[in-house]
């Protein structure tokens, strides 16, 4: 029982990683009304954003997220400059494929600047675990991984619900042409959640650096798939149920290893989505019309 | 309708023209490929061909290669040659491209004065040329290809490098069992043809070192979280973790994080320093084996000397292969006598037994080099303050 408990917190740790991409992602989908795919390589850059703000400040965790997040919210501006604007009515493979180019181009551009080699992202957290009870194994890295995701969703979850802000982005995510015509600026708007979102998913991959120890420019591209996959659970759009998506993915992948081999890591993933697609097309949301 | 063949017309002057050029370069190429080995062709001499890529990726093993190979020769022409006589080495560049591999083994295979064939850098390229080898019947010795296909794929391909299948009982006994005297292991494997061949010889090694095997976890390529496999691991409290595989980074990271000091001890990243730099402290304690050249011999040490005197940098496990493969050759002619034919060279190169730069040298029915753990460089060695030492057996 208390190794499955283990096996149950590592789940749950993974899951809040997944969780803060798949957050990340709705919120671009969301605004912009399209899927991403250079989310996985943006998260790459918001790790060697804080990589090496370790290197020049010390490992300070505070000091890494808020380098990715300014990192990210930067590239956020570009890509949203570059794949969306002029393409918000247009047909959507087009931002597809804007944004598939982007993030290749990025990748490649980072293979240049940063090198192919992993480095090193050591004593950011040191090796300490609490154990419970007999053997319930938790260690400060996943307390500090799990913290600070919570910390983000609260202020995320503030923000959007308490703020005008937050406001406007929820109100552009149900009806783009409706919230023009009560006078919210939708390009802006759509600007500052496609640099929010980007923002989230550069933090994960700093906590992704963080979590694995290590930094390297194609780390992003596998978990890319994992944090769609937890939005698309959580109907796409939905910033909670997404969250609810990636948690869901962490710990079935988590249980899944416990009862076989971690080599069946994916099958579990996808299969599990399928199902879940299969049921309910529209993933945990509640309304059929909530996807844009 | 006149406009349209016209064109055409057009179009198949172009595609004339085009190819002319082609044709004029292939043959051009092909003759200054050719004229390189031609040069100088005394009949008495002993001709081998190499390939090797000399440009491209992996030029410097290529360039390794023919450093190595190229003092190989020049000693053994130097004592006397062959039965008295010389052997001759021609160099062709593959490029690291299979291709280019397989076209070059054709030349040679095509070119009756050639015996044997050396090289093949990356198992690619040796896989490549091994029909070719197999219908021809010309032996192909690779000195680097690892890929336990390649070997099997005719009885005239043969290979230096451990595959591990092979090595891995030697690093049961000699890093499990002998230095760190465990009894029982869990085990972490790379789940690909190499880490599962690993896994295999681990197993078999295990049981006749009388090692405990308590539980074995499999992951693909490209795995980032191994906290779950950890936490299996840590429940069936092996004295020893060994992990499977040629990156051992982010496991051993994850297990010292998890707070688990338990030993752990990898086969297959060869003691690199790149496991040091990614984990810092965590390294610390980290067993691993590894074939070393050992420079305390006194002819071994001359080779190193040598070959960084003329290749401009220090010989790696490969420049001593590449040496190994020519010194095999060598011998392996020397003893047909006087009827050097590719088929009795292949016999005599299947019979090898004898002493080289990293030790005993047999080869096994699919043309595998079989390490004699008695007679063999094989070193263990273990992270001490931040590097590798070589630590001497319990």
């Amino acid at each position: 029982m208390e190794y499955v408990l283990s096996q149950l917190i590592n789940g749950i740790c993974q899951g809040m990683i997944y969780a803060l991409m798949a957050i990340g992602y709705s919120v671009i989908a969301g605004v912009t009304g399209m899927v991403s795919f250079c989310y996985g390589d943006l998260m790459t850059m918001g790790a060697f954003a804080a990589f090496y703000m370790f290197e020049f400040a010390g490992s300070n965790i505070v000091l890494g997220v808020i380098s990715s997040f300014i990192a990210c919210w930067l590239l956020g501006i570009i890509i949203y400059k570059l794949c969306y604007e002029k393409f918000l009515n247009a047909p959507r493979h087009i931002t597809m494929i804007c944004t598939f180019a982007f993030g290749i181009g990025m990748r490649n551009l980072a293979q240049i600047l940063f090198g192919e080699a992993r480095k090193p992202v050591l004593n950011v957290v040191g090796n300490r675990a609490i154990i419970l009870g007999k053997s319930i194994r938790i260690t400060m890295l996943q307390i500090t991984i799990i913290v600070t995701v919570i910390i983000l969703a609260i202020l995320l979850s503030w923000f959007l619900n308490k703020t005008k802000w937050g406001l406007s982005l929820r109100a552009i995510s149900q009806d783009k042409t409706a919230s023009y015509v009560v006078g919210i600026n939708a390009k802006r708007y759509s600007l500052i959640g496609s640099c929010l979102g980007s923002s989230l998913g550069g933090v994960a991959g700093l906590l992704l650096a963080v979590y694995y120890q290590t930094v390297y420019v194609t780390m992003g591209n596998a978990l890319s798939m994992k944090s769609f996959s937890a939005t698309v659970l959580g109907g796409l759009t939905d910033v909670p149920l997404s969250a609810l998506g990636g948690l869901c993915i962490g710990v079935i992948e988590n249980l899944g290893i416990t009862l076989t081999d971690s080599s069946f890591r994916d099958l579990f993933t996808f299969s599990f989505l399928m199902l879940i697609l299969l049921i309910r097309p529209q993933g945990f949301a509640s309304k059929k019309g909530a996807r844009p | 309708m006149f406009h349209i063949n016209k064109h055409h017309t057009r179009n198949n002057m172009k595609k004339v023209a085009l190819s002319m050029i082609l044709a004029t370069t292939m043959l051009c190429s092909c003759l200054s490929g050719c004229s390189k080995g031609t040069s100088e062709g005394a009949s008495d001499e002993i001709k081998i061909g190499v390939i090797a890529p000399l440009t491209g990726n992996y030029a410097e093993h290529g360039k390794s290669f023919e450093v190595a190979m190229s003092m190989a020769v020049e000693e053994i022409n130097e004592a006397g040659g062959i039965n008295g006589r010389k052997l001759e080495l021609t160099f062709n560049d593959t490029e690291g491209d299979n291709k280019k591999a397989a076209d070059l083994a054709s030349m040679y295979a095509e070119d009756e004065s050639y015996v044997a064939m050396l090289g093949g850098f990356t198992s690619g390229c040796a896989m490549a040329a091994a029909p070719i080898c197999d219908e021809s019947g010309i032996v192909l010795l690779s000195p680097t290809a690892s890929n336990a296909a390649y070997a099997q794929m005719s009885k005239y391909c043969f290979s230096i490098p451990n595959i591990s299948t092979l090595e891995a009982p030697i690093m049961v006994k000699k890093a499990v069992a002998g230095y760190c005297g465990a009894k029982s292991v869990y085990v972490f494997a790379l789940n690909s043809d190499w880490g599962m061949g690993a896994l295999e010889g681990f197993k078999a090694g295990a049981e006749e070192a009388g090692v405990e095997i308590l539980g074995v976890e499999t992951y693909v390529a490209g795995e980032t979280d191994y906290s779950a496999m950890i936490t299996k691991a840590a429940a069936a409290n092996p004295e020893m973790i060994v992990i499977l595989d040629t990156q051992v980074a982010t496991v051993l990271n994850q297990i010292r994080t998890a707070g688990l000091t338990t030993k752990v001890a990898n086969y297959g990243s060869s003691a690199s320093n790149e496991v040091i730099t990614l984990c810092g402290e965590n390294a610390e304690g980290l067993v691993a084996s590894a074939e070393i050249l050992d420079t305390s011999k006194e002819e071994n040490k001359a080779f190193a000397e040598n070959f960084k005197e003329r290749a401009g940098f220090d010989p790696s496990l490969y420049a001593g292969y590449a040496y190994t493969t020519a010194y095999i050759m060598a011998d392996a002619i020397e003893r047909c006598g006087e009827n050097v034919t590719r088929e009795a060279i292949r016999d005599e190169i299947a019979k090898t037994d004898g002493t080289y730069l990293y030790g005993g040298v047999t080869f096994n029915e699919n043309g595998n080099r079989v390490i004699d753990p008695e007679n063999a460089s094989y070193e263990v060695f273990e992270v001490q303050n931040g590097e590798w030492v070589r630590v001497q057996q319990k």
